[in-house]
């Protein structure tokens, strides 16, 4: 029995579609739960447990600070295994830089990036953010997913990172619209700072019982110091940003 | 053995209902890849509703950057997919274009159109507002410039050659501008039409009128468009005095600070003809 509090869904039975017909190096698979919701799922067999830690902190941290990451749960009960939920975005395609003037959602996209800032998340390739017709073409709302390559989930590593650095930027989508994108971020990135302590000890504590990770307060602790610093850090993860060609 | 193969582009409505939907192709001769188009994409209500009718446009635009016979852009995601290649029993890669559109894809001609379109893409000057509205500049722009009524009826004379997509008015100016949409089908015949109603616009204000110097003209490039594109616009657009490509971020915000400053001045000279 865990000691934290379950803000992530559980779910004890999935039918089992396709997986998803794109490359991004885990098997991830639709799914139905038991209630009729959809979702994606990876398996840890293919995540390791440190994707798992990292999608749930993620997860948990993304909608405290207002980033447009999808619902997250936990399959419990798989065999040999657990698996990581994210609810499916439905009726979504992949960022394309033509499409950076139809954003209805700036504010929850600079949020997203305040995220990424926090957590050390370098996988933000265009793969990873979806867009979603609301209801044309021209009018699109923007959803952050995959969160299982943030550092944050290889503890030992998160933690030697210096709390004052940004996350590398190579790998990261072309062509957001930063200057949009900045007050959001901005935003999102005090909301962070602010954060109580009890409180992301619950996400870490949640995320670190679903991953069999011990080390939930020094990694609450390295979270903190980042959160704290979260204005400045994101203010300048979206300078070197803005320098990518 | 044929030379030529083709590979069906299926877009996906829904991975839990296993549904695929024939919109494109992909064929090759081994070296060159051409795209074949669906003369006829499914409509919102076989879909499951008008954003995914929006989705198979945005798929549709994608193929625009296809480079290779082995996947598909990777901006579609899991909405499309490609099936595996299939031979054309032709000669030339025209042949066998054709070949697949004439018996591959759905073809209405031959099934007759018995679903009208129940959605239709965003038209340009909607693109263009979207544009300005996230630039934070949309507050100072208005719709569908008409001479006759617009500006105080001062250009009235204009009024035969057309109306303009938006405008921003100054204290004492008018800036008049058209968004280009580099990846429209129609975006040749766009082009034509701006040409021709900035031209006509700017050949009945004249050189030396008084009138001469009170509009200005923008063209405003859309993200996508090739560098041909744009060079092909900015060669064809002598008549507007910025062709502007949003995709340069000295143009673009060289540009929306042209569009701010311009509806601030009349704001100001607002306030200042309610006070006096």
């Amino acid at each position: 029995m865990s000691l934290f509090p379950q803000r992530l869904h559980r779910v004890h039975q999935v039918t089992e579609y396709d997986f998803v017909p794109v490359q991004n190096g885990h098997r991830a698979r639709y799914v139905i739960d038991e209630h009729g919701k959809k979702w994606v799922r990876k398996l840890e067999e293919d995540t390791g447990f440190q994707g798992l830690l990292a999608e749930a902190i993620v997860t948990l941290l993304g909608r405290h600070i207002g980033a447009p990451v999808p619902d997250g749960g936990i399959q419990v009960g798989v065999v040999g295994s657990q698996a990581w939920l994210s609810a499916l975005v439905e009726d979504a395609i992949h960022w394309s830089p033509a499409r950076r003037y139809h954003l209805l959602n700036p504010t929850e996209a600079g949020a997203m990036l305040a995220l990424d800032a926090i957590l050390l998340n370098d996988d933000r390739h265009s793969g990873n953010i979806l867009l979603v017709p609301d209801p044309d073409e021209a009018h699109l709302r923007l959803h952050a997913i995959d969160g299982g390559n943030a550092l944050v989930g290889w503890v030992g590593d998160y933690l030697a990172w210096p709390a004052d650095e940004i996350p590398r930027i190579e790998n990261q989508a072309r062509g957001l619209p930063l200057d949009a994108l900045r007050e959001g971020a901005a935003t999102a990135a005090r909301v962070a700072s602010e954060i109580d302590r009890v409180l992301l000890r619950e996400f870490v504590g949640e995320g670190c019982g679903f991953a069999r990770e011990p080390d939930v307060d020094p990694l609450t602790d390295a979270i903190e110091a980042r959160c704290r610093g979260a204005v400045d850090l994101s203010s300048r993860y979206l300078d070197a940003l803005g320098a990518l060609k | 053995m044929s030379a030529f193969s083709y590979r069906t582009v299926q877009f996906v409505p829904d991975p839990y209902s296993g549904a695929r939907v024939p919109v494109a192709a992909l064929v090759s001769d081994g070296e060159a890849v051409r795209v074949v188009r669906s003369a006829q994409l499914p409509g919102a209500q076989c879909l499951g509703g008008p954003r995914r009718a929006a989705l198979v446009r945005m798929v549709m635009e994608a193929l625009h950057d296809v480079s290779g016979f082995d996947r598909l852009p990777h901006s579609v995601g899991a909405r499309a997919i490609l099936d595996g290649a299939r031979e054309v029993p032709v000669s030339d890669l025209d042949a066998a274009e054709r070949w697949v559109r004439d018996h591959i894809l759905p073809n209405p001609e031959k099934v007759g159109r018995e679903e009208p379109a129940s959605t239709r893409a965003p038209n340009r000057a909607t693109l263009g507002r979207r544009f300005l509205e996230s630039c934070g500049v949309s507050e100072y722009v208005h719709a569908t410039f008409r001479p006759e009524s617009d500006f105080g009826g001062r250009l009235t004379r204009l009024s035969a050659y057309g109306e303009i997509s938006h405008w921003v008015a100054g204290s004492d100016s008018l800036l008049l501008m058209e968004p280009i949409v580099p990846r429209r089908a129609q975006f040749r015949e766009d082009v034509r039409e701006i040409t021709r109603v900035f031209g006509s616009y700017r050949f009945a204000l004249g050189e030396s009128t008084p009138e001469a110097n009170l509009a200005r003209f923008a063209a405003y490039l859309l993200p996508g468009g090739s560098d041909e594109q744009k060079a092909d616009v900015v060669a064809r657009l002598p008549a507007a005095h910025f062709v502007v490509d949003t995709e340069n971020d000295v143009q673009r915000r060289d540009f929306i600070a042209l569009v701010r400053d311009l509806g601030r001045t009349a704001e100001r000279q607002q306030r200042v003809d309610a006070e006096s």
